[in-house]
């Protein structure tokens, strides 16, 4: 018989937390520059140190916990709203809408007073907002949202290389914001990015009953006593307010929030709350980890993020199907 | 007095009516079949009655007051539902899953209280499942899975239960010990039950009352015996039955 077994959930959150901490430690000290943390700390005399650690790492390695977050719990949420094991934050056309509100930005010369995140941010939401109301105007059930989401980022996404093709001469600027990346963030945009963050994320933990409810289709949720639009509604738009803010600060970085999830579900079972709330946490962690990586591989250069995401993404999301059948993948 | 009145409700899907002119009436503590062909609109009706579909004409009356006047949330503490497809495609515990029936008595923040882990325990051993209790759904056997989904229904605790289908594709075992468990569950806490099947010989052994649809509407409405007759399955299945001298229902032979 093939019990499930499982550890307490306090343990498995301080674990994490442990794991987040010291990766948190590591991307501060590590990096193409040696850190004399004494020197640093040394609030006598200013020093290159402590301008790399407060303006350069620390802003950094922040931005990608909030990232990381981001990624994992709105990737659990929606993989529960949508009772589907491959939906990722950008399922619903946030990213294609993202990318299309930044260049926008890029091409028409706003680049340079933050209008590329600013596009992003409101390009995100105007297409989250789109296929949400096509949905609920047209009364779909939930889980066509995900065929609304996919089709309309095709076509977005079609928008994105118009604009690249006559707009060339801007390509390697919007290159290098398509592939996502941490570095060179203010502490402003980080501080913007966190308070979106944290009360998206906050409000999907909070949505973690009713999205068990949603888990089992319109109808039994109905009779269990939500309104499945609503639910969707809420879903949507506290995910696509941290998906937005991280994609304005960071990029489209992929995998992270579609694997984050089905490493905690083993941990913590089927329940949401438990499971939004750990894959924030393995989230952060993966992505510090991957922006390690990016730092350090090729250093004093920097590998894309979001490259880095994907190559090893890709592997340990097939590792993983392999192992679980993932989820309703196969009847016993 | 009937827990549970049903006049000239006429249900479908927005326009497309399936099945209009129902009327019955259920006391507490009664099991109800609903028979007829594929198509007949038992699926529908009960969907209905669930609140799952908006009524398009008539009314449904639950202890005196109209269901269709409440508020989600309050009718999902009177009547629960069981669908007909499958809804086992989500890696929960048999647990976590039986314990999503108490939904409608928690609020969306709180987590499982005391009480909600007693009444889950009691219906876990009702069930008998409560050995597979940290199992995954996804690792069950059919038979086992609509035993976990009737613990989940009954978990709720509602005075109506409507139940789609509940003994389709598992064996007779499992079926006699099903009938057996709900028969109990009436028993034991005075709910009533609106359950659909294609089996008419089930309907009559186990039935307190019988409504029987065809693809035009409504043929009978009453106890066993005197719905489930010759001429009225034929004029709801199209087929005549062979009815034995002790009741019992057979298809007509290849002969």
């Amino acid at each position: 018989m093939n019990r499930v077994h499982r550890l307490p959930l306090n343990l498995i959150v301080l674990v994490a937390s442990l794991l987040l901490a010291v990766l948190l430690f590591a991307s501060v000290l590590l990096g193409s520059v040696p850190l004399n943390l004494s020197n640093a700390f040394n609030l006598a005399e200013p020093s290159i140190d402590r301008t790399i650690l407060f303006q350069l790492r620390l802003p950094r390695a922040i931005l990608g916990i909030m990232v990381g977050a981001t990624l994992g719990a709105t990737g659990a949420a929606y993989q529960a709203l949508f009772r589907n094991p491959l939906a990722d934050p950008f399922i619903v056309g946030s990213s294609s809408g993202a990318a299309v509100g930044a260049v926008m930005m890029i091409v028409f010369g706003f680049a340079s007073i933050g209008g590329a995140a600013l596009g992003a941010f409101v390009g995100a939401l105007l297409a989250v907002w789109f296929v949400y109301g096509y949905a609920a105007v047209r009364r779909l059930p939930s889980v066509s949202l995900l065929l609304v989401g996919s089709t309309l980022g095709t076509m977005l996404g079609a928008v994105v290389w118009l604009l690249l093709a006559i707009h060339d001469q801007q390509l390697p600027r919007i290159v290098s914001w398509l592939l996502g990346g941490l570095g060179g963030v203010s502490w402003f945009t980080v501080g913007l990015a966190s308070g979106c963050v944290t009360i998206s994320v906050g409000v999907l933990v909070l949505l973690g009953k009713p999205l068990d409810a949603a888990v089992l289709g319109d109808d039994v949720a109905t009779t269990l006593g939500y309104k499945t639009r609503t639910i969707a509604a809420w879903t949507l738009f506290a995910g696509s307010m941290a998906v937005a803010a991280a994609v304005a600060s960071a990029g489209i970085i992929g995998f992270v929030g579609l694997i984050a999830p089905h490493l905690a579900r083993p941990l913590v079972g089927g329940l949401q709350r438990r499971t939004i709330l750990v894959s924030a946490l393995l989230g952060s962690a993966l992505v510090q980890s991957a922006d390690l990586l990016a730092r350090l591989v090729v250093a004093p250069l920097e590998l894309p993020l979001g490259v880095v995401t994907a190559v090893i993404g890709g592997p340990v999301f097939l590792w993983v199907l392999g192992r679980s059948r993932l989820m309703g993948a196969s009847s016993p | 007095m009937s827990l549970l009145q049903v006049d000239q409700l006429s249900c479908g899907y927005g326009s497309r009516v399936v099945v209009s002119g129902v009327s019955f009436a259920v006391p507490a503590g009664c099991l109800l079949t609903v028979l007829g062909p594929n198509g007949s609109g038992k699926s529908t009706l009960l969907k209905t009655m669930a609140g799952v579909l908006q009524i398009l004409g008539g009314s449904i009356t639950l202890d005196g007051s109209p269901i269709t006047k409440l508020r989600t949330r309050d009718r999902a503490k009177l009547v629960a539902y069981s669908p007909q497809q499958s809804i086992a495609d989500w890696p929960f515990t048999v647990r976590e899953f039986v314990s999503l029936g108490r939904t409608p008595h928690s609020d969306w923040w709180n987590s499982t209280s005391a009480a909600d882990v007693t009444v889950v325990n009691e219906q876990l051993k009702r069930w008998k499942i409560d050995t597979l209790a940290e199992r995954s759904i996804l690792e069950l056997s059919g038979g086992e899975f609509q035993r976990a989904r009737l613990a989940m229904t009954a978990t709720q605790q509602c005075p109506l239960m409507l139940l789609d289908e509940p003994l389709a594709s598992i064996d007779p075992l499992y079926q006699y010990e099903t009938l057996q468990l709900l028969r109990d569950e009436l028993r034991h806490r005075q709910v009533s039950v609106l359950m659909s099947l294609h089996d008419v010989n089930i309907a009559a052994g186990w039935a307190d009352l019988v409504l029987l649809l065809s693809t035009t509407g409504v043929v009978a409405f009453g106890a066993p015996k005197d719905v489930l007759t010759a001429e009225h399955l034929t004029s709801a299945y199209g087929l005549r039955f062979n009815i034995s001298s002790d009741g019992y229902y057979a298809l007509p032979g290849r002969g």
